[in-house]
């Protein structure tokens, strides 16, 4: 048997804090796909259960499951909750304060976002070492008097550990060493070091880099590993399984370990992957992301088909570390945040979330969330929400929000529900109208996609108050993510360089990209997968030899002469004056670095689902629902009946399995040839 | 209801300003060993500040003057497009030498739209010391080279003989050249982005958006100041000591509200120091604008915010020094904290005063292997002072100082020293109900003979505390040489040779704290004393606190007891 005439399916597991989804692609780009609640303390049975189901559901045999694609957000959410691990942090004597001396740093986001990393100082501990700027040792490490720390370290009980040592970027021997004595001491501690997260100058940034993949580690590595090693003991051929990481590509179960932090958006990155290419398809280049989850909210910017890469210093969540990560921005709201009274009798929301278990208390739990708002005005259909056991109940919804919040208020139910769902929605306006703002955006010119499970009941609402005037909700918002992580499958590999590009050796160039290309072929060959289904893309960092402002140039395959060179040296130099509008004189270019993209070609997903029909439009019920002040006789239709150039006006609820999407009175909404939903908000 | 098209235009011209700012840096040669500080901003073309970046606020603080006073010297009609003026002359407009000043004109469509205006801090323009902070400078011409305002690009071209001379009197070479074309070529940056602007929403429209964002600007202000009543208010602080004779220096603020203006007065200030303690009046206009939005934080700096405030600084004084006088180490924090201590009176809520200020230090010499100079300037953020409710933050997340603290590692890779330490001193925060922040320490050796250390506290005196809260604990330059066995203290200006293995150690000051330490949650205090910020002696000596167990639990009755209130 061929291996290439192997069928090859692939699949991806979405972990969340509240859901676990799973995806299977078919050859031909068919998707099935399936959502089960996550099991808090095992995130990696519920990853197994989901994909367990979802091949029973299809009938795929055992072992032509290609390779699985893992992305989470169990790390991103305790840190947006404020639940860190016990994070002990090792530095150079006389440097204990390098996190809280250091850097400087305003995040741009108010409301319950991050807003500082939440370590502890007397957790803090410096140790006898130094080396020197050049690499060479001024102080030997103080072996013993790590050791003598161990015990200090497990009546604390420390759960991760970081190391950052002055100049290990130059010189890694002793944060390697002190990793090894941790290691041989406390066997299972996470133990991260800076010269393998962060390896540049700049020893702050790097300290709260090599500290934030710490404090996520545990986390991730107890939802990656414990999946993995499940799936591993599957009878038949293993599939090949990569983890996602915060800038979209993938990377192999070790790596993503020992820099945490770099997968923290493995799970929203699938979500902006996908939305960039669906702005290729749909003639809008413009696009703001909005995911709501049950936990959390995830929002990023789409200009003129590309998503933003996060640079600098001002960022987000994982990229605060300098990691490379695209620009995502989280916040702790979503369809499970609890809903409580604060000091001055406000409801307010969040970030804490009731994820599946306990749940929302239409579920079972005892707190009320924002799903039991929407439960009780009407806008979820209690039957559709995915419980994975008895069926959601209105009635508990109703009496969680009168115990906890509208009998002390002394209001109705349903105005207390009403101030859940506003406090919910204020949270994601305000962070979003200080995106719009801080990037100097028209929010006229563009479109807001909204997915995530709880996305396309506020979506509307949210657009209208950012002045926004479409919003788009693709065909399976519950899977967003999870597809897009599936659809993009590729691995970056670069190597520094650092020539004058005058004094460049073509063959040496072409040798440093084989050598790239053939760890690439390895590292796939090493997942199963074929050299012949892999897409390889060379690609170089050029700058000028004085400044940092590099752009990333195509780089012809194959062997090169120097003609080609000077070539590209000058197609270098249009593209920088044409991109900056000046170019700087007398001084050489030089190539910084070489960068190889491997990617996985993949099936383009029909373009329309077979099983819309075209039907009369007649909504599938009514039911009562709350628009602002009015409760409305409401239609509502079942998602697959809507066939492309539909077009209702609202309100109307549009209901289809995990999600539904709220139309509100003055809108409308139609269905493109897609399959995607898209309401006109008409802003005042 | 999104964003009014007013609201959208100004948050272009805040991106397009901070856009340029990103680019700048990137295109600068010393940003590959230095963080640099700088600003830009966006003037109508009549010369009104409309919105600037995201960079350092002093900075920007000093492009209204300097905007005003080069259209009076070159009306709009005589700068044409990609002219770049540039200046650092502290008796007109500027700062210090080593910060340069520029502004050029954005056209569209053959039409003056705008003026894009910056100032960066470059590190070496000259001068008896690295880094032009000479503390023995008693006039101008050993600070550095001094220019008034003078075309570097015409219609585009570089004037290359005007940047040879830049270049031959600074320690950086050609390194500076090079520098002042990436803070002209950032303005193409603005410019594309003011241009879509144009064609978007078309000129007419763009040039009344301009204006409303200012008028907005104004009229929050003066609906605020209208709403507080007349208030008449002096403050003085100690701006150090006249560096020679030892005489003390006073900052004299009167702060007028009324109607709608403020007017911040410094007569009675000490008359210029012969030692470089001065501040040009383009600092001391910064400051101030600095401190009134401090109180004002909701309002972005702009003209609107400009014309709500009437300065007057007397000429010859320590505020509106005139030539020779030298300028390269002004009392800011002392300026800004005349003024909030007054402002802090008309203000209700959070205005911080009791800033440890910020100290800074340069390291500078000649590395023969390399055959060229080395400069390496640096600030070092003080304890921030205290509010109603909130403790004064720690240095690192500090959002009102736009420099990042600089880098160790990137200092020992420029400069031959070996830094020992960078920590947090304990008990510097001031106590109070509110704890001020805590002061920094740097200690560092130096490796060679001939290096060149110049620093300063900022902070002249322990900053105050305000409503029965403490002092923060004061500034201090320790330089030991051991190879003479001298070693001194000053609160003030330093500059010379530590020689080799000398050890520099400058610690900035702790903030002012904010109310009676004794109101001070019992379980803040437990939570300083376990994150060491606190010693167990000012736990209960200080704040009146009773902690007992091995897990040093707040003993109630006892601290109730010992609080006098038991």
């Amino acid at each position: 048997m061929n291996a290439s005439n192997f069928p090859l399916w692939r699949a991806c597991i979405d972990s969340g804090g509240t859901y676990t989804s799973a995806c299977l692609l078919s050859e031909d780009g068919e998707i099935y796909s399936v959502k089960v609640p996550t099991l808090p303390g095992s995130p990696s049975a519920s990853a197994e259960e989901a994909l367990t189901s979802l091949i029973e559901k299809t009938g795929l045999a055992p072992g032509s499951l290609c390779y699985i694609i893992y992305c989470t957000t169990l790390a991103l959410n305790p840190v947006l909750q404020g639940l860190a691990t016990k994070t002990a942090i090792l530095t150079t004597r006389g440097f204990g304060d390098i996190l809280l001396a250091g850097i400087q740093q305003t995040l741009i986001l108010p409301g319950p976002t991050l807003q500082r990393l939440p370590f502890r100082r007397r957790l803090i501990f410096e140790i006898e070492e130094r080396m020197l700027p050049g690499g060479g040792t001024f102080t030997p490490l103080a072996e013993n008097e790590l050791r003598g720390l161990v015990p200090r370290l497990r009546d604390e009980g420390i759960e991760s550990v970081a190391i950052c040592f002055l100049h290990s970027y130059v010189n890694p021997i002793h944060e390697q060493k002190a990793r090894d004595i941790l290691a041989e001491a406390m066997p299972g501690l996470p133990v991260t070091i800076s010269s393998e997260v962060l390896p540049f100058p700049g020893e702050s940034f790097r300290a709260a880099a090599t500290a934030l993949s710490a404090m996520v580690r545990p986390q991730l590595e107890s939802c990656i590993v414990a999946t993995y090693d499940r799936i591993k003991n599957w009878p038949g051929k293993s599939p090949g399984f990569m983890v996602s990481q915060s800038d979209g590509s993938t990377a192999d179960v070790l790596s993503s370990c020992l820099v945490a932090a770099g997968a923290i958006l493995s799970g929203p990155a699938g979500g902006v992957a996908s939305a960039s290419l669906l702005s290729a398809k749909t003639g809008r280049p413009n696009l703001i992301t909005l995911e709501i989850g049950g936990s959390s909210t995830n929002i990023s910017i789409i200009q003129r088909d590309k998503p933003s890469l996060y640079s600098g210093n001002k960022a987000p969540v994982s990229s605060q570390a300098g990691l490379p990560s695209l620009n995502i921005h989280s916040l702790g709201a979503g369809g499970g945040s609890i809903a409580a009274l604060d000091a001055n009798g406000s409801i307010r929301v969040g970030p804490l979330s009731a994820g599946s278990h306990p749940g929302p208390a239409c579920c079972g739990g005892s707190l009320p969330t924002c799903t039991d708002a929407n439960v009780l005005l009407g806008r979820i259909n209690p039957d559709a929400i995915i419980t994975g056991g008895p069926p959601a109940s209105a009635g508990a919804a109703l009496n969680s929000i009168k115990a906890s919040l509208a009998g002390p208020l002394g209001i109705s139910a349903e105005e207390a529900a009403r101030r859940i769902i506003a406090s919910l929605n204020s949270n994601i306006i305000q962070a979003l109208r200080a995106i719009i703002d801080k990037n100097g955006l028209d929010p006229r010119e563009y479109t807001l996609v909204s997915y995530g499970g709880a996305g396309p009941q506020h979506a509307a609402e949210i657009a209208r108050e950012c002045g926004i005037h479409y919003v788009l909700v693709p065909r399976e918002p519950g899977f967003y993510s999870a597809q897009g992580a599936l659809s993009t499958v590729r691995r970056s590999y670069e190597a520094v360089t650092f020539i004058n590009l005058e004094e460049a050796d073509p063959d040496r160039i072409f040798e440093s990209y084989a050598e790239l290309e053939k760890t690439a072929l390895d590292d796939f060959a090493a997942q199963g997968i074929n050299a012949s289904r892999i897409i390889i893309e060379r690609t170089a960092d050029l700058r000028f030899m004085d400044q940092l402002l590099e752009l990333n140039m195509q780089f012809p395959a194959g062997r090169l002469k120097k003609a080609d060179l000077s070539l590209l040296g000058r197609a270098f130099v249009i593209s920088f004056s044409s991109a900056y509008g000046f170019t700087p004189d007398d001084t050489g270019t030089e190539i910084v670095r070489l960068r190889l993209t491997a990617a996985l070609d993949t099936p383009n997903r029909p373009s329309c689902p077979g099983k819309l029909t075209i039907n009369g439009l007649k909504p599938a019920l009514y039911r009562k629902a709350v628009f602002g002040d009015d409760t409305l006789d409401t239609p509502v239709y079942s998602r697959n009946e809507l066939y492309p150039s539909a077009s209702l006006r609202g309100p109307l609820i549009i209901e289809q399995e995990g999600t539904s999407t709220l139309v509100w009175p003055g809108m409308s909404a139609s269905v493109d040839a897609r399959g995607n939903i898209i309401i006109s908000v008409e802003v005042l | 209801m999104g964003p009014t098209t007013t609201e959208i235009v100004g948050s272009a011209l805040r991106a397009a300003a901070e856009k340029a700012e990103e680019i700048m840096a990137a295109a600068s040669p010393f940003s590959k060993t230095q963080y640099i500080s700088r600003s830009y901003a966006i003037f109508t073309r009549e010369g009104k500040m409309t919105a600037h970046g995201s960079g350092s606020r002093f900075l920007a603080g000093l492009l209204p003057l300097f905007v005003e006073s080069v259209l009076e010297l070159n009306p709009l009609h005589t700068i044409s497009p990609g002219d770049f003026i540039v200046t650092n002359d502290p008796y007109t407009c500027g700062s210090s030498l080593p910060v340069i000043l520029g502004v050029s004109p954005v056209y569209f469509s053959k039409r003056p739209l705008a003026l894009v205006a910056s100032a960066c801090s470059y590190s070496d323009l000259g001068g008896s010391a690295p880094g032009g902070m000479p503390a023995q400078a008693r006039d101008i011409f050993q600070e550095g080279l001094r220019f008034s305002p003078v075309r570097v690009f015409k219609r585009g071209i570089p004037n290359e003989g005007l940047f040879a001379v830049l270049s031959h009197n600074s320690r950086s070479g050609s390194n500076l050249s090079k520098g002042i074309k990436a803070q002209f070529w950032a303005v193409q940056t603005a410019e594309k982005i003011l241009s879509g602007l144009a064609g978007k929403y078309g000129f007419e429209k763009l040039m009344r958006c301009m204006e409303e964002i200012i008028e907005n600007s104004r009229r929050s202000i003066a609906d605020r100041l209208q709403t507080l009543p007349e208030r008449n208010l002096i403050s003085s602080v100690s701006a150090g000591e006249e560096p020679g004779s030892g005489s003390p220096l006073i900052i004299k603020a009167a702060v007028k509200k009324c109607g709608d203006l403020l007017t911040v007065d410094f007569t009675g200030t000490s008359p210029q120091a012969s030692g470089p303690v001065n501040s040009s009046l383009g600092t001391t206009l910064s400051s101030v604008y600095a401190a009134v939005g401090g109180a004002l934080p909701e309002i972005p700096l702009n003209d609107g915010l400009f014309r709500s405030i009437k300065v007057n600084a007397p000429g010859d004084s320590l505020v509106n020094p005139s030539f020779p006088a030298p300028v390269s180490s002004p009392p800011v924090d002392a300026i800004q904290d005349a003024v909030c201590r007054c402002l802090a009176q008309i203000f209700t809520g959070a205005t911080p005063t009791g800033s440890g200020g910020k100290a800074h230090f340069t390291v500078g010499g000649f590395n023969s292997a390399k055959d060229s100079f080395f400069c390496y300037s640096t600030h070092i953020t003080g304890g921030e002072g205290a509010v109603f409710s909130r403790d004064g933050g720690s240095p690192a997340y500090l959002s009102h100082s736009a420099s990042p603290q600089t880098s160790v590692e990137r200092l020992e890779a420029a400069c031959p020293v070996l830094v020992s330490k960078v920590r947090l001193v304990k008990d510097s925060g001031g106590a109070g109900e509110f704890r001020g922040g805590p002061a920094v320490v740097w200690s560092f050796t130096v490796l060679d003979s001939n290096t060149v250390v110049s620093a300063g506290t900022g902070a002249a005196a322990p900053p105050e505390g305000q409503k029965g809260g403490l002092q923060g604990s004061p500034p201090l330059i320790t330089i030991s040489s051991p190879g003479n066995g001298e070693s001194f203290n000053t609160t003030g200006i330093y500059t010379g040779s530590p020689g080799i293995n000398g050890i520099v150690t400058l610690r900035t000051a702790g903030g002012g704290g904010f109310g009676p330490p004794l109101e001070r949650n019992p379980d803040r205090v437990r939570n300083d004393l376990l994150e060491g910020l606190v010693s167990p002696e000012a736990a209960g000596g200080i704040y009146g606190v009773v902690l007992a167990g091995t897990d040093l639990e707040v003993d109630v009755e006892a601290t109730a007891r010992l609080r006098g209130k038991g």
